[in-house]
């Protein structure tokens, strides 16, 4: 199991020594973002600017409009919410080079309750225009999403897992581009799941195909743009398609899968998997993910009923 | 462009940039004439005699930077480029028509010499803490100026920045307050009648100056003494709303100008009343 944080950590180190236009910013974020070493290292490519998201994503603008890439990192409500505007007009609206990181992404801040866990920030990220979207669900995933962040031309969010991470495939010739899933078995029933789902995902559905069901996973750490291509050849080969995300069943990934289905005559029914909308229970972070329904177990139990 | 003081030369270029104030919002409908003319004086200024800035450098990394965190001021910087020739003055003729480069608020990406897309209040300070900081980064010896409203000083996120500037001691950034004592609702103490804003700022941290607004000679002076504080510094200048439009001078109801023939005719006869004493 790997510390999320620490892979961020030691990736944003070698990233910046690469390249010193890149910046690490904090709001008073660092340390618990995994940005003690880059602070050590690069001090002089680190900028503090205290708790002030708002004021953060200005400065970073402004930064970035002078060329620099600023990644910015902070518990991911408050840097995708509480700025949201910010990150619109300042970002999004002017295509800005900042990369922003909503760390603890999730429910990973599982006893912290609802202020501090981000299941909204898929779909506030989506309206943003030019906004890339990324979601790791595993060590090599947050190493290739900060690396593909900081050489991509233009804004991305990248949600930052904080519980500890398996590989859910040997790192060893995988490969990652941003806007590609990844195929783990194919199925006339598929699973699109992403982050940190993609992994419970994976044992559910092997799970399921011990009980005889041709169970498949598209994984997709890149949220926006979705692997169109791919997603509408299994709405048209499979018999249902399922999505799960550790994030609001309202317009997140579920949402902007459903979106690109709605217009096709031979796309299957599609089940949205995720946290209902409000939600605001707290407890040990595999229990919560559990009493969600986004165990490998419960999904599978889910996933079983649906197909009937 | 940076230029010795010049009160005569100065005063037509703030003239020029009124004409092009009023006139666009007479020729194409409506628009914030009152909140552009306030600062007319203070961008004539700057612009005239003080930034190192001008249609030969307005993109080279070492220049000055102005930042309207008052979006809707932008009548007046769209005057200003014009008369700098950064843009043409036929592009004021797009004013209010589909696929205008001179919308309501800047935007970057459509004109050039706008440093930063405004017109949400409170971003402009943030916006430019991060220019100046990148300068100082850079070692490159700009200033950077962020023009304020004092209604906009309601916004957090200001306060945010001016916390940021003062920690940091970003001595290259200057706050510019545009204080007409005015915004849509009432004035400023009718709204929000807060602690004194020069107060509030120098309690932040911030060197503070004061000057009338529309007394060019003072601006020249606060804006080219050198800041050897360490601070940053922000100038409160006084103003008076829709100044250069005496019907609406100082009226709460001309923040937004939708104009009939009565007041167009007006307008343009006061300026060219003002004008005549050049062509004596």
């Amino acid at each position: 199991m790997a510390d999320p944080r620490k892979v961020f950590g030691q990736i944003l180190v070698e990233v910046g020594k690469d390249n010193p236009n890149m910046l690490a910013v904090s709001c008073d974020s660092g340390a618990g973002s995994g940005m003690n070493p880059f602070k050590q290292e690069l001090p002089e490519q680190y900028v503090e600017i205290g708790i002030s998201e708002q004021n953060a994503i200005g400065i970073c603008a402004g930064l970035a409009s002078n060329g620099f890439i600023p990644v910015v990192s902070a518990i991911a409500p408050f840097i995708s919410m509480r700025c949201y505007e910010q990150v619109r007009d300042d970002i999004g609206y002017v295509n800005m080079n900042v990369k922003i990181i909503g760390s603890s992404s999730g429910i990973s801040q599982s006893h912290l309750g609802s202020t501090h866990q981000a299941i909204e920030d898929i779909a506030l990220m989506r309206t943003i225009p030019h906004m890339v979207i990324l979601n790791p669900g595993d060590p090599f995933e947050v190493e290739m999403c900060l690396r593909e962040a900081v050489k991509w031309n233009g804004p991305v969010y990248i949600r930052m897992p904080r519980q500890g991470l398996e590989n859910m495939a040997p790192a060893e010739g995988r490969s990652f581009r941003i806007g590609k899933g990844e195929v783990l078995g194919e199925g006339e029933y598929m699973i699109l799941a992403s982050g940190i789902t993609s992994n419970r995902a994976l044992r559910a559905a092997e799970q399921l195909r011990h009980q005889g069901l041709g169970v498949g996973v598209l994984n997709l750490p890149t949220v926006c743009p979705l692997d169109e291509e791919r997603i509408r050849h299994y709405a048209r080969a499979c018999k249902r398609l399922f999505t799960v995300e550790e994030h609001s069943v309202v317009a997140g990934l579920g949402g902007a899968v459903a979106e690109l289905l709605a217009p096709m005559p031979d796309a299957c029914p599609l089940h949205i998997l995720g946290i209902p909308m409000g939600a605001k229970e707290t407890g040990p972070y595999e229990q919560l993910l559990d009493f969600y329904g986004l165990s490998a177990e419960k999904l599978a139990d889910t996933i079983k009923n649906l197909i009937g | 462009m940076v230029r010795e003081f010049n009160q005569t030369e100065l005063e037509k270029f703030a003239y020029r940039i009124r004409w092009d104030i009023v006139k666009t919002v007479v020729d194409h409908g409506e628009g914030h004439a009152g909140p552009s003319l306030s600062c007319a004086d203070i961008l004539a200024v700057l612009y005239g005699a003080v930034m190192n800035y001008g249609p030969d450098n307005y993109r080279a990394p070492n220049r000055d930077r102005l930042l309207l965190s008052a979006g809707h001021k932008c009548l007046a910087l769209y005057g200003v480029l014009a008369e700098l020739g950064i843009i043409d003055h036929s592009v004021l003729e797009e004013y209010n028509q589909l696929g205008t480069r001179v919308p309501g608020h800047p935007d970057m990406t459509k004109l050039p010499g706008v440093e930063f897309s405004t017109g949400s209040l409170g971003h402009g300070l943030p916006l430019g803490c991060g220019m100046a900081l990148a300068g100082r980064m850079k070692n490159l010896p700009y200033r950077v100026f962020v023009l304020l409203g004092d209604g906009e000083h309601g916004e957090g996120s200001v306060w945010e920045a001016a916390s940021y500037a003062s920690a940091n001691k970003l001595d290259n950034l200057v706050g510019i307050l545009d204080r007409n004592g005015l915004q849509i609702n009432g004035t400023t103490k009718q709204v929000c009648d807060t602690a004194d804003l020069g107060k509030r700022y120098a309690a932040f941290g911030w060197t503070v100056k004061e000057v009338n607004g529309h007394d060019l000679k003072a601006l020249y002076q606060v804006f080219t003494e050198k800041n050897t504080t360490g601070k940053p510094l922000m100038v409160v200048c006084n103003t008076i709303k829709s100044k250069g439009m005496p019907f609406a001078e100082n009226n709460v109801a001309y923040h937004h100008w939708n104009p009939d023939q009565k007041e167009k005719d007006a307008a343009i006869k006061a300026l060219k009343e003002y004008a005549a004493r050049w062509n004596q």
